[in-house]
């Protein structure tokens, strides 16, 4: 039916007060073939379903009175062309869903050729009927309790996790004033230590015997290995912050003194060192590392014990390695870094090595590795900070 | 040592040691015999006591320290608290002063050294480091 036809309809329609006027699009039902294919097209076609109605409308002005839903819409459509508009819900085979009046029209169209149209007036609902309205009433009543419940829910847990948060933060600042304190009160004691043994090898200079020199000179040594470690322990503390100093680190010296301290468990040992003299580090993570390295091939190492510290280039980097001789059927299991460290029985380490080793070269931008052979045990590391 | 310049001994005066601690106020007293400088060396056990002293001073009359020496950890009054109340003395603005610390070599406590006019200078291990450290006011 063209437009035209619609338009003459809407002249001529004699409307119920129900509706004034027509909806666009309005829906043209002939109602001779008012059957369910027509009706369901009619209402697809309403709800935007692409399946489009066909053309022609008959009817007659009817009281209106609600409908139960799922009744077809041709029933519909029969039942306002003999009482009157009626508000339904329609709802089309692919799940469109939408209120409606149904309204038919009585017209008398001579212009128009062919079948009398009726016209049938498909409005939105203006008051939903009581089913529909208190349906969707109550679904949208739980949807809002739900939400509710979910905002609850969300808003106490982001308060246990402000809560965890504060508690972390303080927990690091703790952490950090102890390490500061610790670190302090534990360096003092070392290094008055240190000025009393020099003190005492100077005030009984020439009358020291031999083992009391000795004994002397390891008390210092010590003394100085512990200062070494706690400023180790301090720096390790500080490793985010910004206390510890990027350098140019001789790392041959500092390798050296570290070798010198471990004079005594090296007194056997064939030690072979060849380091740069100008690495870009942080010294006493250095130390630390490099320390617990050499403590590690003491304690592990087979006897006869042979270390190599040294470097190689390897793909543009320069890799470092402390190899040490090692019993062929030691058992590393699946984390052979964890078990070097940490050792067992007697020779158990620290926590603070294991993590020292593996943070010292984070810290250091690299990549720590350990490598077990039969009959050596070597641990390689780049160290890849550049100075800004 | 981690200060970035070595304070300088101005005048005649004594060297003056602020330090709680006995031992390490007996081994600087080593120290200082070991140098050979020729200042004398003065201690106190901590900033009231110094403070004290800087108060019976008749700055027409007596010499000023040539050099301060206060360490950082002290009970009672800190280092740097007995640092501001020394730059506080209008007689005390030109007298050098270092500070000695052991483990508060962080940036804000460099920072409030520098803001008084004062060196923060790392305590010596040994005998020899000290007396080097002496004489190297005195060169």
């Amino acid at each position: 039916m063209s437009t035209s036809a619609i338009e003459v309809a809407h002249r001529h329609l004699s409307l119920d007060s129900a509706f004034e006027r027509l909806p666009t699009p309005a829906l043209i039902v002939d109602r001779r073939s008012l059957d369910l294919l027509h009706a369901n097209r009619a209402a697809a076609a309403l709800l935007g379903d692409p399946r489009q109605a066909d053309a022609t409308v008959v009817g007659r002005p009817l009281a209106g009175f609600v409908v139960e839903p799922s009744t077809p819409l041709h029933e519909l459509l029969s039942t306002a062309a003999t009482r009157g508009p009626v508000d339904v819900e329609l709802e089309s085979l692919d799940g469109r869903r939408n209120g409606a009046t149904i309204g038919v029209a009585a017209a008398s169209v001579p212009e128009v050729d062919g079948p009398v149209p009726w016209v049938v007036s498909l409005q939105p609902i203006r008051k939903a009927s009581s089913g529909f309205a208190s349906l969707n009433q109550k679904v949208l009543e739980d949807n809002q309790r739900a939400l509710n419940r979910q905002r609850e829910k969300l808003s106490a847990a982001n308060a246990e996790l402000r809560a965890a948060q504060d508690r972390l933060i303080r927990m690091n600042s703790d952490l950090d004033h102890f390490a500061h304190i610790a670190a302090h009160d534990l360096r003092e004691p070392c290094r008055r230590q240190i000025g009393l043994i020099d003190a005492l090898q100077e005030d009984l200079g020439p009358d020291l015997t031999d083992d009391v020199r000795w004994q002397l000179t390891a008390l210092a040594r010590h003394s100085v290995a512990m200062l070494d470690m706690v400023d180790g322990f301090r720096a390790l503390a500080d490793l985010a912050g910004p206390e510890v100093e990027l350098s140019t680190v001789d790392l041959g010296a500092l390798v050296g003194r570290i070798l010198d301290d471990h004079a005594d468990g090296l007194a056997d040992a064939e030690v072979r060192c060849s380091l740069p003299a100008a690495v870009t580090g942080y010294e006493p993570l250095l130390a630390i590392l490099y320390r617990q390295l050499v403590d590690n091939a003491i304690r592990h190492g087979a006897r006869p014990l042979r270390i190599e510290i040294g470097s190689d280039v390897e793909d543009d980097r320069t890799v470092y390695t402390v190899t040490n001789t090692a019993e062929p059927d030691r058992v590393l299991g699946n984390d052979p870094l964890r078990a070097f460290v940490r050792g067992s029985g007697d020779n158990a380490g620290t926590g603070l090595g294991l993590s020292a080793c593996v943070r010292v070269v984070q810290r250091h931008g690299g990549h720590i590795s350990v490598e077990p052979t039969d009959g050596t045990f070597a641990v390689r590391f780049t160290l890849e900070r550049r100075e800004s | 040592m981690s200060s970035t310049t070595t304070p300088r001994l101005l005048g005649s005066g004594p060297i003056v040691m602020v330090d709680d601690d006995e031992t390490d106020t007996y081994l600087m007293t080593r120290a200082h015999k070991r140098s050979g400088v020729a200042h004398e060396l003065l201690t106190f056990d901590g900033g009231p006591a110094f403070l004290a002293y800087v108060s019976s001073l008749d700055l027409d009359v007596d010499d000023l320290p040539a050099l301060v020496i206060l360490d950082i950890n002290m009970p009672e009054m800190d280092g740097f608290e007995v640092l501001e109340a020394l730059r506080a003395n209008d007689g005390f603005h030109a007298v050098p002063i270092a500070m000695f610390y052991t483990n508060s070599d962080h940036s804000a406590d460099r920072a409030r050294a520098a803001e008084n006019g004062c060196e923060l200078v790392e305590k010596h291990t040994t005998t020899k480091e000290a007396a080097a450290f002496l004489a190297s006011l005195a060169s």
